[in-house]
């Protein structure tokens, strides 16, 4: 029995090591990402963050804050941005979101943002200065002495909020616990869902050219429909892909149109950023003829 | 019967000396002068040829509207001994457009003018065919005419072409429409349009029949000429880009509407019957090409002047000529003036390069304001762009700056540390890509940055201006050495006020590490890289290994480093 003992220990080693990697190695893979972040995974213990219940999102679109004023939402893939200035534009915060299907994506974010930071100095959680904000949060001190709290990151369920003084050097006063706060109880304020349930994303009904096949320098029309699941204004976006070339703008009856200024094949693809931050997107294609 | 003969011969004889001398007093002024004189008849004492004027070199075909236009006439009376009164006028059909010149002239003396196209109000003509015709005040000698066509001429969409050495001709990108994000790549169809605006009559000419100007080169670097809130789509000459040293082909395309003085459309007027027009580029006095036979609405493929053999902006103009001769004859004859169109130049050192099968309108090419900041740094360095080798060294010491009158580093950025304002080092810029638009945009994310975003922003920088297999390099924890961050005022062995040390790094390579690039902060090199002040040490392809490598110069640690792949834009 005793001879067998180290045989099982180290039996339980190897499978805990094992295990312990499955998260970075995939078909004997590493993943690249997950293997970036876990030295941050483990200097903040993420495996034990809390769990909060999974949300419908966080309208950064049409949030308002008080002696603020905001400028247009920027999405990329879904994740968002928007900037707030105060009355006289020199004072600048920046709000950077993302949504995510399940509560270990707003994770995952969050330790993105902290294992983005070079200083060997780990960032401090915010209930260690009291203040509590999210399931969890960590602060970027800023300024000499690093007194003055330059960034806020946090997670509210299945999402993800950075929060930035766009210039704590220069205006070190920017109140920034208050803005996160506010946001924070927005988000957890929005209808809980079930813990595999996920947050409803816009549907885009309609997305067609009037004509599938057109000269360099012709303008299309474009038919759009879309959906925002909580009716509010979704955000879109146009991206146009291929060796094609072109720009989408509406007109002045807000009618989208592509603009072709280029031969080639294009896939046009709408991306739509629902009013609470979920994200879908759908393509198109025109073929855009070289000109005789 | 004798005596009655002499007396008739000596009457006769008489008389005919009485006819003799009366004659002879009636000739000049006398009687005979008095009775032939009501029908005024010059009758030379000897016989000569009778006056009359010859038509020398004038132009056949002319566009008034060109820079420097006029129709060209040449004249002389013959023969030398005559002068005679004359006037030139322009006729159209039965009515004279305009007196042109006036004056005594004498003969075989050459007498030349010029007529500027305008009629007696001092407007352009129509497009069409005309008649100079000289005439003598007395109505005589006979009056003469040549015929002159007037046409309209003009180039109306410039599209710049590869050349036939391949692909080397590259769309530009702008990254804001307005004060709002948005991708906008310079068109492949026409970068230099110039059309009539949606009421307008024609393309060539404003509504008063004046010349349409040419539009002015499109100078702002982040955002494309816009109409309200809508891109420009009638009018705009957007910068071209090419490889460095390369001559530019252009397909330009000829106006085919024109405007009266009047206010109402009018045809170009050519082609005109019996004769071919082309096109020619020059620089000066040297052709650059001639185009083949031209018609309105046509395209011909031309060439602009060449460019620098280095990475830079220029600023050069396309000067365009007209020729015209009757069909099947050997000689062109130029159309007097020109049509001359500003043109601005970036030039790369190699093909635009981004992340492998990336696509969208930001990945059409070298974004304008990269380009440009370029341009900026290589006139404040003083030093031409020659190599990829010169072009990291550009970068480097252009986006660190604080050096050869570089004031600061781009959009006055900083290292995102305590003692400089900031937070811990961290993101702001570099996500799943590079947000470039952002920092361009007067630093709209805030003034700090780390080194991902110094690697993401000189990595797609580098690479869209063509310098080749750029990429990130991944660095482990450091323990730092003096350095000299971006942004920061000097040297410092306490980067986080209370700490010195990485906990990853990201920099740059092009040839997998041996050797490195780093925009983000600059080494000691005054042989005591643990002290400070330091004596800069550029990162611009720095050896990784050896005495003065940057592994050594930079961290007390072995530093491990790992490739990555280029990042993508937003």
């Amino acid at each position: 029995m005793k001879s067998h003992v180290p045989c099982v220990a180290q039996y339980l080693l190897i499978v805990g090591w094992c295990c312990f990697n499955h998260a970075t190695v995939v078909l004997g893979q590493v993943d690249p990402t997950a293997e970036r972040l876990r030295p941050a995974r483990t200097l903040y213990e993420a495996d034990k963050w809390p769990r909060g219940p999974m949300r419908d999102g966080i309208p950064l679109g049409s949030l308002e804050l008080e002696g603020w004023k905001g400028g247009p939402l920027r999405s990329n893939s879904g994740h968002l941005q928007r900037t707030f200035t105060a009355g006289d534009k020199a004072e600048k915060i920046v709000i950077e979101a993302f949504v995510g299907d399940s509560v270990e994506q707003a994770h995952q974010q969050l330790l993105s943002w902290l294992a983005g930071r070079q200083s060997t100095i780990p960032a401090p959680r915010a209930q260690d200065r009291e203040l509590k904000i999210g399931d969890v949060a960590y602060l970027g001190l800023a300024g000499v002495g690093n007194q003055t709290i330059g960034s806020i990151a946090y997670v509210r369920g299945n999402v993800a909020v950075r929060i930035r003084n766009a210039d704590p050097g220069s205006h070190p006063n920017i109140d920034l616990s208050t803005v996160a706060r506010s946001l924070d109880e927005k988000i957890a304020a929005r209808e809980a869902l079930g813990d595999n349930a996920k947050p409803q994303a816009p549907t885009i009904e309609k997305l067609s050219p009037e004509k599938a096949s057109v000269t360099a320098g012709e303008v299309v029309r474009l038919d759009v429909a879309v959906n925002d699941p909580q009716k509010g204004t979704p955000h879109l976006q146009w991206v146009v892909r291929g060796n094609g070339q072109g720009y989408v703008e509406p007109n002045q009856d807000n009618v989208w149109y592509l603009h072709t200024t280029g031969p080639g094949e294009i896939s046009l693809a709408l991306e739509v950023t629902g009013s609470t931050g979920t994200f879908a997107s759908k393509e198109t294609k025109i073929s855009v003829l070289p000109r005789p | 019967m004798a005596r009655r003969k002499w007396e008739s011969w000596g009457r006769v004889f008489v008389i005919a000396v009485l006819c003799a001398s009366f004659l002879s007093t009636t000739t000049n002024g006398g009687i005979l002068s008095r009775i032939f004189r009501h029908r005024r008849v010059c009758v030379p004492p000897t016989p000569q040829p009778k006056p009359f004027l010859e038509m020398g070199a004038t132009t056949r075909i002319a566009d008034p509207k060109l820079v420097g236009a006029e129709i060209k006439v040449s004249f002389r009376l013959l023969p030398a001994s005559c002068s005679s009164d004359i006037v030139a006028e322009a006729v159209r059909g039965s009515t004279v457009v305009r007196e042109i010149w006036s004056g005594t002239v004498h003969g075989d003396t050459p007498t030349d003018f010029a007529w500027d196209g305008k009629d007696t109000a001092g407007k352009f003509v129509d497009t069409g065919d005309y008649r100079i015709r000289l005439r003598s005040s007395g109505g005589y000698p006979s009056p003469v005419e040549a015929p002159v066509s007037i046409v309209r001429l003009g180039i109306t969409e410039i599209a710049a072409q590869d050349t036939s050495a391949g692909n080397n001709e590259y769309q530009m990108v702008y990254f804001m429409k307005g004060s709002s994000y948005a991708f906008f790549a310079t068109p492949v169809i026409h970068e230099y349009l110039s059309k009539a605006e949606t009421s307008q009559i024609s393309d060539l000419d404003l509504d008063n029949g004046d010349p349409r100007p040419a539009p002015a080169v499109h100078t702002t670097t982040d955002s494309p000429a816009l109409e309200g809130a809508a891109y420009e789509d009638d009018s705009y000459n957007y910068p071209l880009c090419y490889l460095m040293g390369v001559q530019p082909q252009l397909e330009v395309t000829f106006g085919s509407t024109a405007t009266s003085a009047s206010g109402v459309a009018m045809p170009v007027g050519y082609p005109v019957a019996g004769f071919e027009i082309r096109a020619e580029t020059r620089a000066g006095t040297t052709t650059l090409s001639s185009s083949g036979v031209i018609a309105p609405g046509g395209k011909a493929i031309v060439s602009a002047p060449t460019l620098p053999n280095e990475v830079t902006r220029v600023d050069q103009s396309l000067e365009c000529v007209w020729q015209y001769r009757a069909t099947g004859a050997a000689d062109w004859t130029n159309i007097p003036g020109s049509a001359t169109i500003p043109q601005r130049y970036y030039t790369l050192i190699g093909e635009p390069l981004f992340k492998a099968n990336a696509s969208g309108t930001q990945y059409s090419g070298p974004w304008v304001e990269v380009a440009d900041y370029w341009f900026q740094w290589r006139t404040k360095l003083g030093t031409p762009i020659t190599t990829e080798a010169a072009c990291v060294e550009t970068h480097i010491k252009g986006f660190f700056g604080q050096n050869a009158g570089i004031a600061t580093a781009i959009e006055g950025m900083k290292y995102d540390c305590g003692p400089l304002g900031g937070n811990g080092g961290s993101t702001w810029y570099l996500s799943a890509d590079m947000g470039l638009s952002a920092l361009l945009n007067n630093h709209d994310l805030g003034v700090y940055f780390n080194c991902s975003d110094n690697m993401g922003a000189t990595t797609t920088m580098l690479s869209m201006m063509g310098v080749k297999n750029v990429r990130p390099v991944r660095l482990g924890s450091m323990d730092l050495r003096a350095i000299w961050g971006i942004g920061a005022p000097g040297y410092t062995l306490d980067l986080w006020g209370g700490g010195h040390g990485f906990s990853y790094h990201h920099i740059v390579t092009r040839d997998d590490a041996i050797h490195v690039i780093d925009s983000c902060m600059q080494l000691d090199e005054d042989g005591n890289p643990n002290a400070t002040p330091g004596v800069p040490g550029w990162n611009n392809d720095r050896e990784w290994s050896g005495p003065n490598g940057y592994e050594s110069l930079s961290a007390s640690n072995p530093v491990t480093k790992s490739l990555e792949t280029l990042p993508g834009l937003q």
